[in-house]
């Protein structure tokens, strides 16, 4: 990715014409090196090494604090655009409407093979290479449920705590479209594979504060059905078709009416995607179209006095007619649409006027949602059970998972039983356990951070370095380290390592550091071998592609921390009290003991980075000042 | 109008075939509305109704009134017999799908178990630390190459590339 010599000049707040153009990366390892920062004020500067790296912050605005300054500034202006929907006088009125959603998701199964023939799925492949049969509804083709497809529906199901049934079957929805080659879609209205579910939301997830820390979102069923043909348009009315995707398995995942607040809505929707994809059920994401939201609105007045709010949807009551908003590509979208459409029905609602029971479309930009079709176009969807399909059973026997339980306990399972055993930690628990201050001890919101970065990728890397560093570093007999450890190196792996792949623009799967590396520096640092300082010098030297171990690095470079004797310490502690004379009877005149870390400052800043320890400076200063 | 038939029953001395065979008992015309019965018991089928229904089937909608009379009279003389089709008693007998075996022993082996998806779990490699944590692996079977061989575009009246056209412009 190329640094348009422009911006960051400018942003640095360089002026002089005659400064040579230095990107970001060599900038920073300049500053890693112990070379004099670069200046921001405009005068003909040199790269001076010295001996002593100290800072003066004044001098230079970091470049991270600029780009959150001008964050923050655009933030608070688009708090004003945003409050075209959130506004004072929306406000008001919100307070006696109550907003009801509903969420429908369609995420795409990862599987080998489609839902209904043996033909491959894809994404991107050329067009109309992975086509059976029955896929384009070729006369007198049948189709032929492959049940490997439920392997991630499975998982789905029980990442989402539902109920699997034991029976389930499929049923046609039909309706005439052109990416349906059938006339009708295979799905499940009458009786879905998983139901009753549920899914808990926190303040940490993005919720409306109104939902205070927690909410739970119930989940009504997850149905497997078929995806379509994806098309292309070329204006006015010609369409090209690709039937790879036909009959890619899709999960519908139908939730209550639980959710009050579109913030809430988007974090409902972002967070099931974060954990259809930590069970591996789903690979892509909203950004890419492997998910879709569809969302149904409805208010009602709080009080209750509204003689309009009578249906009720799979037991929840008194709820106002709902409109449809359909095809929703991104969260922002979602909790966006919800919005705008909220306000249009109170709008309607106040003014005296009735809902529609309509499917309305919403556009990146728009204010309002547009109806897509009215009643004249109301489609009836004429459920009936696909004869072609016999029922799904999912059965009970208990067997021996001969290959993979051979070297566990030697367990007689179900399918379910086995899956569930199996599936991988939820996003949640991975939090609990990163957070737990007796094993990783890392911050809520880092540990957010590392789950969600990279896929989980981030984290896997993270949980081998620890893994790395407990197994062939730890010393015996030393409590606590582990978790120091840990936590150390989770600094390392999100925020250091981080930092090289945003300077060099590479992404997570070209990273070049390897697990011994990070857990060897890591390693160093803790048992205060070399400083940190230095220890970010091994890294940016490393990701450059340097082949030597750490070790080597460490002792060719000469970066060993050599910690100062006691006489350097008392040499040091003496110049300085000689040298501030009014400090000296602050504290023992005034007994301002505080004053004595301003020494230990000093003394820090004096002696070179990192190689005095401020534990003992201070014990040395109060030896010179006869303090206890 | 049922039959009681016994295996010793002699057949030639008491009942005559033939008389019987001869004249029909029962005719579908009995579900069928007759020409003074009132149909009262089934909804007028109005113009809009019927143009909703063939749009929802994508049939054309009549060309006259004469037709779209002829439509609809047949489509009231359907629902009729629909009607007395749903006098039969079907209380507490599920509705049949489809002709399939559904005794206990059929549904057992219909069953998917464990051992059904076997193969597909243990394919999945492992490929972390963390527990359970299974990357599934794009298996490409024969099957799979039988299905997708054979020539997908080739009888598309438009194509385009590797393309099927379709143009919704309405003439």
């Amino acid at each position: 990715m190329g640094h348009p010599r422009n911006s960051i000049n400018s942003r640095l707040r360089i002026t002089s014409a005659q400064l040579p153009y230095i990107c970001r990366g060599c900038m920073r390892r300049l500053q890693l090196h112990g070379g004099q920062p670069l200046r921001v004020n405009a005068q003909p500067r040199t790269i001076r090494a010295l001996h002593i790296t100290s800072i003066t912050p004044e001098q230079i605005i970091p470049f991270r604090k600029q780009v959150k300054d001008e964050a923050k500034e655009r933030k608070s202006k688009g708090k004003l655009n945003a409050n075209r929907f959130n506004g004072k006088a929306s406000d008001d009125r919100l307070k006696n409407w109550e907003l009801t959603v509903g969420i429908e998701i369609h995420a795409e199964l990862n599987t080998g093979r489609k839902l209904f023939s043996s033909a491959a799925t894809s994404s991107g492949d050329v067009p109309n290479t992975h086509v059976a049969l029955f896929d384009v509804a070729f006369p007198g083709s049948q189709p032929q449920f492959q049940k490997e497809t439920l392997i991630p529906a499975l998982r789905a199901a029980l990442a989402l705590q539902c109920d699997i049934q034991r029976k389930s079957s499929f049923d046609r929805k039909h309706y005439f479209y052109q990416d349906q080659p059938n006339g009708y879609q295979i799905t499940q209205y009458y009786e879905p594979f998983a139901k009753g579910g549920r899914i808990t939301l926190y303040d940490h997830d993005g919720i409306a504060p109104e939902d205070g820390k927690s909410v739970t979102i119930g989940i009504k069923q997850i149905q497997m059905e078929q995806d379509t043909a994806k098309t292309i348009q070329y204006p006015p009315s010609t369409h090209l078709l690709d039937f790879n995707r036909v009959s890619h398995p899709l999960i519908e995942i139908i939730t209550l009416p639980h959710i009050h607040h579109p913030s809430t809505a988007a974090a409902c929707v972002r967070k099931i995607q974060q954990i259809l994809k930590s069970v591996n059920a789903v690979v892509t994401g909203m950004e890419l179209g492997g998910l879709r939201a569809d969302v149904n609105v409805s208010v009602r007045r709080k009080d209750k006095s509204d003689a309009n709010s009578g249906r009720s949807y799979a037991g929840v009551t008194g709820l106002g007619q709902r409109t449809e908003i359909k095809n929703l590509s991104s969260f922002k979208a979602v909790e966006d649409a919800i919005s705008a459409e909220r306000d249009r029905q109170i709008s309607v609602l106040e003014a005296g006027g009735v809902i529609e029971g309509e499917t309305r479309g919403w556009s990146l930009g728009s204010t309002e949602t547009r109806r897509l079709r009215g009643k004249e176009g109301e489609i009836d969807y004429r459920y009936m059970p696909d004869p072609d399909l016999g029922p799904v059973i999912i059965g009970e026997v208990r067997s021996f998972n001969w290959f993979l339980d051979f070297y566990l306990l030697i367990l007689l399972q179900t399918l379910i039983e086995h899956l569930h055993k199996r599936l991988p930690l939820l996003p949640d628990d991975l939090v609990n356990l990163l957070t737990d201050p007796k094993k990783y001890n890392i911050s809520l919101k880092d540990a957010k951070t590392l789950v969600a970065l990279d896929d989980g990728e981030r984290l896997e890397f993270y949980f081998e370095v620890c893994n790395e560093l407990n197994l062939n570093f730890s010393k015996e007999g030393e409590e606590n380290i582990s978790v120091r450890l840990n936590k150390a190196a989770c600094n390392w792996v999100l925020h250091e390592l981080g930092g090289l792949l945003t300077t060099s623009g590479l992404p997570w799967d070209e990273q070049p550091i390897d697990i011994k590396t990070i857990a060897s520096i890591v390693w160093n640092v803790d048992q205060k071998r070399i400083t940190g300082t230095a220890a970010k010098q091994v890294l940016a030297t490393k990701f450059e592609g340097d082949k030597r171990a750490v070790d080597q690095i460490v002792e060719e470079e000469d970066l060993l921390l050599r910690p100062l004797s006691d006489e350097q310490y008392l040499i040091m502690a003496e110049e300085l009290v000689t040298e501030n004379p009014a400090m000296v009877k602050a504290i023992k005149d005034k007994g301002q003991k505080g004053k004595i870390m301003w020494f230990v400052g000093q003394m820090m800043r004096k002696g070179g980075d990192g190689r005095v320890e401020a534990g003992r400076a201070e014990q040395m200063l109060k030896k010179v000042l006869d303090i206890p | 109008m049922s039959r009681k038939t016994s295996s010793t029953h002699n057949f030639s001395s008491s009942l005559d075939i033939d008389a019987l065979l001869s004249k029909p008992s029962w005719s579908v015309r009995l579900l069928l509305p007759t020409a003074d019965s009132q149909n009262n018991d089934v909804p007028a089928i109005t113009s809009d109704h019927l143009h909703h229904l063939l749009r929802l089937s994508a049939l054309p909608f009549p060309q006259s009134a004469d037709e779209e009379a002829k439509m609809a009279n047949t489509l009231e003389s359907q629902l009729h017999f629909v009607k007395e089709i749903r006098q039969v008693n079907t209380k507490d007998i599920q509705p049949l799908r489809s002709i399939r075996d559904e005794t206990v022993k059929a549904e057992k082996e219909i069953e998917i178990v464990l051992s059904s998806l076997q193969n597909t779990i243990t394919e999945e490699d492992k490929v972390s630390a963390l527990p359970g944590r299974e990357r599934k692996k794009r298996v490409v079977t024969n099957a799979t190459q039988e299905a997708e061989y054979w020539n997908v575009i080739g009888s598309a009246d438009r194509k385009s590339g590797k393309y099927f056209i379709v143009d919704s412009a309405k003439d």
